[in-house]
């Protein structure tokens, strides 16, 4: 039986479908990451399970029971906000104590607690003498200290900078998985989503348009929205010239380009998008199909790789390469750009879009 | 604190919201709309029915027409004062450093708890045709005569009202100035722009809507203004809250003061209005952009400006110092020597003509009124700007209005409302201490809720629920998260509430049965028997109770309070 069941969830506010029919399962110990654009109801979905709203319609259960009928005090789910909502007048192990204060043993509990987001020396701090790292170190900590069945972690990293981010996203991680809880973790970073989570479920507008492992996700987009969010950098429109043997031809301003697909529910004609990751399109190749002629407009240097930035017959195009070929791609230069088939995928291209 | 952006910034109304709704619906309802409606449907009758005399009269009536004219003319000549004062003020205070500023900004709080009767009581003291500043006159210069005839007189009201509401406008435009971002000013200057073409093109249009609003409140405030025209208006002068009184209380002709009480909320509310609006367009300085930066006064050069400012500062230090030292001396002055037998007197038990009661008996009544009235006006308060600021229904904007209408409703018309309310079923209090306390607290809680709402609002709605997924019932999260929270700005409200029931005379004057004497209403019978040094000792205890309320304020960070 799956520790969280979510089924069926809905909420308006005013009119507007904040979160239309959404479908969750997490096993004990897993780690969901609800990855979404600002706006597409990954907040709000939390907001309902942790019973800050309640929902128009659907059904929540933990651990086999109906959350619905329950006020949030009574539901025993932790939940890190985004901008951690510190009590400012309690220390930091006030702060931390806050859930527990009744047992007997929460001395220890909040000792223990302190250990394991490693704030020791602190306990007596207030909110404000903190630095935003600490106080979502004291956030989660708090949020744990209950032992709850579910955490619901809401954006925790996003007031953070670009490194410390990284090293507190580690952090939740091992943390989450030495206590074995359920969690969910909302981000719009998909970078993070994909670091830490066991699963992740990408939202748009209220409803989730895929969810699966992230290898699944990153090498098996659905649909255009998930594709584009997860990074595809290189959109092409054009219109299906044919489609034979898992083979789709199309023509983008008068450049024939391929992608391998198994879908069928391609015909002649239609309008189509193609999505091309940078790391997978190649400089160079003398093929009439699937290549562009593009000028070099820009390198980046990112370390390790380059992106090289180019305009192309049809549109900008991101190419990743070695930074050893740094010097091959002078600004200015004219490229032929490849396209390998294999590495193209192609979504129907919706008109109302 | 980061804002919450997206979608979670939503907040539902529960069931023990609209609950909290309801019981205070019941209970303005019971206390105010009721009282209210009854005396207003006065206006529409007479003796014998339904008619619209009593209304035709009031607008038509030489009597009536002048007596809401001259209200009108000596709002508009008080507010241009206080204006002209307050407007200087407020350019010392932006433009300058020196020693004291801190006080005078704090001290700018003080015509909101200070009685309006002390004022009164002090300016008889002090410009009086015997007061101090003629004797000192007639000795500095030798005269034969009173040079100053400024009591009794329209000059004598209108100085009287730029007492009370510079201050007002200092504070208002001050704080609105002192949020200007320099940068904007210096763009003007590297375009060319000359001192008196940035003042006029520049400063003065950000300026005008702390301008308008502060102008609007004073309007009102002086418009509604009672006790300062009922001691310094003499038998000549009267406003319409004069008219009333002694309509009500004298002559008992509920009818016509019905009919006036109408067209002084027309007026008012009208004003309260343009008020609420122009201060909705005060600009909200943006934390961490850049402020002016004061110039030191005592800084050299010395120049014309500067002496002129010195000169200001003289005048208008006599002008405010000047009252309330008299009353401080002449408390002290019995039988032509220095003594303090008048306030041994304050604590006799002995039947005084004046107050109808014992001065002891009065100074206790008044404390029992003000601590009862502070309770329930906090209780009161308190919910409703809970529910003003968490709230989120249909209709809010209207239903906040309505809460808040006690502000824009003159202290005689709700004193007189509840004398009819009360006195009628279902309550029947008609007379008692209980009718006081209550016309106290619904004249005191809208002040608590502009206390306490800036704070709430600045209280994260998230905290609370970060309590209760600890496992918190929501009154055990507001217990723990936001009463500690709220706990300052609860005490600058109870210490506001407090001393503004113990300076309340207007209400109380209309409600008290004989046999019952609040301070305020000692005050005021003392001075009409020409018993100073008596009134002078009462007025200091109301001075004082002042004086603590501004320590309290000013510790508690009062400068951001919002009165």
């Amino acid at each position: 039986m799956p520790e969280l069941e979510v089924r069926n969830l809905h909420k308006s506010f005013g009119g507007v479908r904040a979160v239309d029919g959404i479908n969750l399962t997490i096993e004990r110990g897993e780690l969901l990451a609800l990855l979404g654009p600002s706006g597409c109801g990954k907040t709000t979905t939390l907001r309902l399970i942790a019973g800050f709203d309640r929902p128009d319609k659907g059904t929540i259960m933990l651990q086999g029971q109906d959350l619905l009928s329950m006020p949030p005090e009574k539901r025993k789910i932790g939940f890190v906000f985004q901008d951690y909502a510190l009590f400012p007048h309690m220390t930091v192990a006030q702060n931390i104590a806050y859930g527990i204060r009744f047992t007997a043993s929460h001395r220890e509990l909040v000792r223990e607690m302190i250990g394991l987001v490693d704030l020791l020396g602190l306990e007596r701090r207030y909110p404000r003498q903190l630095s935003s790292g600490q106080c979502q170190r004291v956030a989660v900590a708090r949020a744990l200290a209950p032992r709850p069945s579910l955490l619901l972690l809401d954006e925790p990293l996003s007031a953070l900078d670009a490194k410390l981010r990284e090293s507190l996203r580690q952090e939740i991680r091992r943390i989450q998985q030495e206590v074995k809880l359920a969690t969910i973790h909302v981000t719009h970073d998909q970078d993070e989503a994909m670091a830490i989570s066991d699963r992740m479920a990408v939202m748009q507008t209220g409803r989730i348009e895929q969810i699966g492992t992230p290898p699944e996700i990153y090498s098996h987009p659905k649909s255009a929205f998930v594709a584009s969010f997860i990074g595809c950098a290189n959109m092409i429109a054009g219109t299906v010239i044919s489609v034979s043997e898992g083979l789709l031809e199309m023509n983008a301003s008068g450049v024939r380009l391929c992608a391998a697909t198994s879908d069928r529910d391609f015909y002649p004609g239609d309008d189509v998008l193609l999505f091309c990751k940078e790391e997978d399109l190649r400089l160079g190749g003398q093929d009439a199909t699937c290549v562009v002629a593009a000028k070099v407009i820009l390198t980046e240097y990112h370390g390790e790789t380059i992106i090289v930035h180019l305009e192309g017959q049809i549109g900008p195009l991101r190419v990743r390469l070695p930074a050893i070929m740094a010097s091959n791609v002078p600004v200015g230069m004219q490229v032929s750009v490849f396209f390998p088939p294999q590495a193209c995928l192609v979504f129907p291209q919706k008109r109302n879009n | 604190m980061v804002t919450r952006l997206g979608d979670g910034d939503h907040t539902t109304v529960t069931r023990g919201g609209y609950l909290l709704l309801l019981a205070l619906a019941a209970l303005l309802a019971l206390v105010f709309y009721y009282p209210l409606a009854l005396v207003l449907t006065g206006a529409f009758r007479s003796t014998s029915g339904w008619s619209l005399s009593a209304l035709t009269s009031v607008i038509s009536d030489p009597y009536y027409v002048h007596l809401i004219w001259f209200t009108i003319v000596q709002a508009v000549y008080s507010t241009l004062l206080s204006l002209g004062i307050g407007l200087v003020g407020a350019y010392i205070l932006t433009r300058y450093d020196f020693p004291g500023k801190r006080t005078i900004r704090s001290l700018t709080v003080i015509p909101f708890v200070l009685p309006a009767i002390v004022v009164a009581l002090g300016f008889i003291l002090f410009f009086g045709n015997s007061g101090y500043l003629n004797r000192a006159l007639i000795s500095l210069f030798g005269l034969s005569r009173p040079p100053l005839h400024i009591l009794y007189s329209l000059t004598g009201i209108v100085l009287a009202h730029a007492f009370y509401n510079a201050p007002i406008v200092m504070r208002v435009v001050s704080a609105s100035w002192e949020g200007f971002d320099p940068s904007i000013d210096e763009a003007a200057v590297s375009l060319g722009a000359g001192r008196m073409r940035r003042f006029i093109g520049i400063t003065l249009p950000r300026l005008m809507p702390a301008i308008l609003s502060s102008s609007a409140l004073v309007f009102v405030f002086t418009f509604l203004s009672f006790p300062i025209v009922l001691t310094l208006g003499g038998a000549r002068y009267a406003t319409i809250e004069v008219g009333i009184y002694t309509l009500v209380r004298t002559l008992l002709d509920y009818n016509h003061g019905a009919a006036l009480i109408l067209v002084e909320m027309t007026i008012s509310l009208f004003f309260t209005y343009l008020y609420l609006r122009a201060e909705g367009h005060l600009a909200i300085p943006t934390q961490g952009s850049r402020r002016l930066s004061p110039r030191r006064f005592l800084a050299p050069p010395v120049s014309v400006g500067k002496v002129l400012i010195a000169l200001y500062v003289l005048l208008v230090g006599i002008f405010f110092l000047g009252p309330i030292v008299s009353i401080v001396i002449d408390s002290l002055r019995s039988a032509q020597s220095w003594s303090i037998a008048n306030y041994a007197q304050l604590l006799s038990q002995r039947y005084s003509p004046f107050l109808g009661t014992s001065p002891l008996a009065t100074v206790r009544t008044s404390l029992i009124i003000g601590s009862l009235a502070t309770m329930a006006s906090l209780l009161v308060g308190t919910m409703i700007a809970f529910f003003v600021v968490r709230g989120r229904i249909v209709g809010r904007w209207i239903i906040e209005a309505a809460l808040m209408a006690p502000l824009a409703v003159s202290s005689v018309a709700i004193g007189f409302a509840l004398l009819r309310g009360l006195s009628a079923p279902p309550l029947r209090l008609g007379g008692t201490l209980t009718a006081v306390v209550i016309a106290h607290a619904v004249l005191t809680y809208p002040f608590v809720v502009r206390v306490l709402r800036p704070i709430l609002e600045g209280l994260d709605p998230q905290l609370v629920e970060a309590a209760r997924s600890l496992g918190s019932s929501r009154l055990r999260a507001f217990l723990d998260v936001e009463l500690p929270l709220l706990r300052r700005g609860l005490l600058v409200a109870a210490v506001f509430a407090f001393a503004l029931s113990m300076g309340e005379m207007s209400a109380t004057i209309i409600l008290m049965r004989p046999g019952l004497s609040t301070i305020p209403i000692a005050v005021y019978g003392l001075l009409s028997a020409r018993q100073f040094g008596a009134a002078s000792a009462m007025a200091v205890v109301l001075i004082a109770v002042t004086a603590a309320s501004f320590i309290v304020i000013d510790r508690l960070g009062g400068e951001k309070i919002n009165a």
